[in-house]
């Protein structure tokens, strides 16, 4: 008699069961890839022209000192471009800052978005509170900076006069003082953006099992603990995405910090992509510009990956082993 | 361990009434399922016992102590959900010992008693799986095991086995019952089968549309419905009932059909008197408790026409057409013939129920 922790699985062969051992010739024959690749030509082809051509000309361009004026031709500076970053203080600089900033950004981000989301689930004004906290999203990126500068203004700003009036600020400015600058612009981001976490997190809080936070209930446990313990790893994959999109968006959305410091005061806002800005744009040594831009795009997807891994769902990890 | 008491329990989401009056006493130990088609209230009624959805109206008390405002972890109640509600990311071990965690239990007590739960449930070579990588049973099992891990004072089932495939409910049901008075604790069985319900249950209440319809032993259900709805819902294959009149004659009353007469017993007779009965009536009768034999000229009493036959193995159930009416037949296997051919039912009249036509009330 078969233990009853078999029933149902597939484990030892039962005695008298008809089976056969062999399979016919030919057996599982996949059509051959070259019809694939013909399928997906003309995406390719696509994307080659979109994304594959500037990354192509972009290495190009680490490559030379490229020359602004018409005719006279790039010259071969070898890895010159790439050499003169390992000394270049700003450089260095750049990147301590993008990692503080990026660092700020996402744990507050990540923290409120949760909150609000949690708030808002199963709240009786959802759908309205909803629509009301994304508007901050649908800004123009530009357009937050501007009104961030004028709610920081020093003569007629709101944020200035309120942070005075409870006695944090001492006379100067918000956006000229090198320790409050940088709050300053996490704030604007947080302000824009923390909407998007929440959405994806609410989106995320829906598709948690509600009989396994009533089991875990029924276990023992308060709404803390069921919170923690059962909703979030279930909303492991959602934050995953909130993250990435974030923490690649800091990388690349400079235009809150160009309309309100443009890096200053004294840098300390000054960011790795503001300063590729300034090489590229300001200074026009598009050779240099264009190799810092390099190391950015692979620390980008390097930490994309990291990401991923930290964080992926446990439960497809076990599925995706079994299967190979 | 502990009786559980219901007393005047309403439900209602929103306008939607889906509890109405629930009275029901689970004694000490008891093997309780509350039976009954979806919507009719039965998991409702288990929510509210868990504590994981608000009792409208009315009490329900855990021994003397009542429990309307206790959250579900301070209700000392294990519950198997439907899907089972295994936490994905912890293995059959963390899982089966996550309410003793909760419950700040030390590492060795909760080793040992999760070892002896599986021990029990025969699931100790999975321990270290997680929940994807087990089968329905399996997971079943797991779910199981997270209940009785501890002791507590209900366990409330809400139909556990709905989702294994026929074979394996069936091997369920008997290790489920078993289990039960192994443990001996009070438990509470939600499901809309009434085979799990007759088969492990010390008592059986019947609901439907948010109202308890009988409460009794299985072989009170059986044998004795209180009215139509209980009498067609228990029973495999369902009950047949037939549109008929009384009629008075001189030894009696006979009970009158297109197809047949049958003439009642005195005790029948003065059961319909004494209840009030109207001319019209329903009357029940199961398909084991007609005698079939093929053939136009046979010994029994009433003569059909056989409709369709499925035989079963061993049984075959035969359906067939008498004065314009259908009823099923349950009887052992053997020659019958084919639709259309002719054929010879009798009635046991003493296992007989009568309904009102309109309430749905039995007379017996």
């Amino acid at each position: 008699m078969a233990s009853i922790a078999d029933i149902g699985v597939a484990s030892e062969p039962v005695r008298g069961v008809r089976t056969i051992d062999h399979h016919p010739e030919g057996f599982n024959h996949r059509p051959p890839r070259y019809y694939l690749l013909w399928l997906m030509l003309p995406a390719i082809l696509l994307l080659a022209g979109i994304s594959l051509y500037p990354l192509i000309w972009l290495i190009y361009m680490t490559l030379h000192e490229v020359q602004l004026a018409p005719g006279r031709p790039d010259v071969w500076a070898g890895f010159d471009n790439f050499s003169r970053l390992a000394s270049d203080k700003k450089f260095l600089r750049g990147w301590l800052t993008l990692f503080k900033y990026s660092a700020l950004c996402l744990s507050v981000e990540i923290g409120l978005g949760v909150l609000v989301a949690v708030i808002l689930n199963n709240n009786r004004f959802e759908k309205i509170l909803v629509t009301i906290f994304l508007m901050p999203m649908m800004m123009a990126p530009v357009i937050a900076g501007f009104l961030y500068m004028f709610l920081y203004n020093g003569t007629f700003g709101w944020y200035f006069w309120l942070l005075q009036s409870i006695g944090l600020l001492e006379g100067g400015s918000i956006l000229g003082n090198k320790f409050w600058a940088m709050f300053a612009v996490v704030a604007t981001d947080v302000w824009q953006w923390t909407p998007l976490i929440a959405l994806i997190t609410l989106a995320g809080l829906k598709r948690v099992p509600q009989e396994q936070l009533e089991a875990h209930m029924v276990d023992g446990a308060g709404p803390f603990r069921n919170f923690f313990s059962v909703a979030l790893p279930n909303l492991y994959p959602f934050l995953l995405i909130a993250i990435l999109l974030r923490f690649m968006d800091n990388f690349r959305f400079i235009d809150h910090i160009l309309i309100m410091t443009g890096g200053g005061p004294a840098n300390a806002t000054k960011i790795l992509p503001t300063y590729l800005f300034d090489v590229s744009f300001k200074f026009f040594e598009l050779g240099r510009g264009a190799a810092i831009a390099l190391t950015l795009l692979l620390l980008t997807i390097l930490l994309g990956l990291v990401l991923t891994k930290v964080f992926e769902d446990p439960t497809r990890k076990i599925r995706t082993e079994r299967e190979h | 361990m502990a009786s559980v008491t219901i007393t005047d329990v309403w439900k209602y989401y929103g306008k939607t009434m889906a509890v109405k009056e629930l009275n029901l006493e689970i004694r000490n130990n008891e093997f309780m399922c509350i039976l009954g088609p979806s919507g009719c209230g039965k998991s409702s009624t288990l929510r509210m016992l868990a504590g994981l959805e608000f009792i409208s109206s009315g009490d329900i008390y855990f021994d003397d102590v009542r429990v309307n405002d206790l959250p579900p972890r301070d209700r000392d109640i294990a519950m198997v959900f439907e899907n089972y509600a295994l936490y994905p990311h912890k293995t059959v071990y963390e899982n089966m010992a996550n309410p003793l965690k909760l419950r700040r239990t030390p590492k060795q007590e909760i080793e040992r008693r999760v070892r002896r739960a599986a021990e029990i449930l025969e699931i100790e070579p999975l321990l270290d799986r997680k929940p994807v990588e087990l089968s329905g049973g399996q997971k079943q099992r797991t779910a199981i095991g997270r209940a009785i891990v501890r002791e507590p004072k209900v366990f409330l089932f809400d139909e556990p086995i709905a989702h294994l495939d026929a074979k394996l409910r069936s091997h369920m049901r008997g290790e489920l019952k078993h289990l039960q008075r192994d443990l001996e604790t009070t438990t509470v069985y939600v499901t809309h089968d009434q085979l799990e319900g007759m088969s492990m249950a010390d008592r059986i209440a019947v609901m439907h549309e948010g109202v308890l319809q009988q409460l009794g032993t299985p072989e009170e259900i059986y044998n004795h419905p209180t009215n139509e709805f209980v009498a067609g819902f228990v029973g495999e294959p369902p009950m047949n009932f037939l549109d008929c009149t009384l009629e008075r004659t001189n030894v009696g009353l006979t009970v009158v059909h297109a197809g047949f007469r049958l003439a009642l017993s005195e005790q029948q007779a003065s059961l319909l008197t004494a209840g009030g009965a109207e001319a019209d009536v329903r009357i029940g009768i199961r398909p084991d408790n007609i005698a079939i034999e093929p053939g136009a000229d046979g010994a029994l009493e009433v003569p059909g026409e056989i409709f369709v036959t499925e035989p079963l193995g061993g049984d075959m159930v035969v359906e067939v057409t008498i004065g314009g009416d259908r009823v099923t037949v349950k009887s052992k296997i053997g020659p019958m013939g084919g639709p259309g051919d002719p054929c010879r039912i009798g009635f046991a009249v003493d296992k007989l129920h009568v309904f009102d036509k309109t309430s749905g009330v039995a007379y017996f």
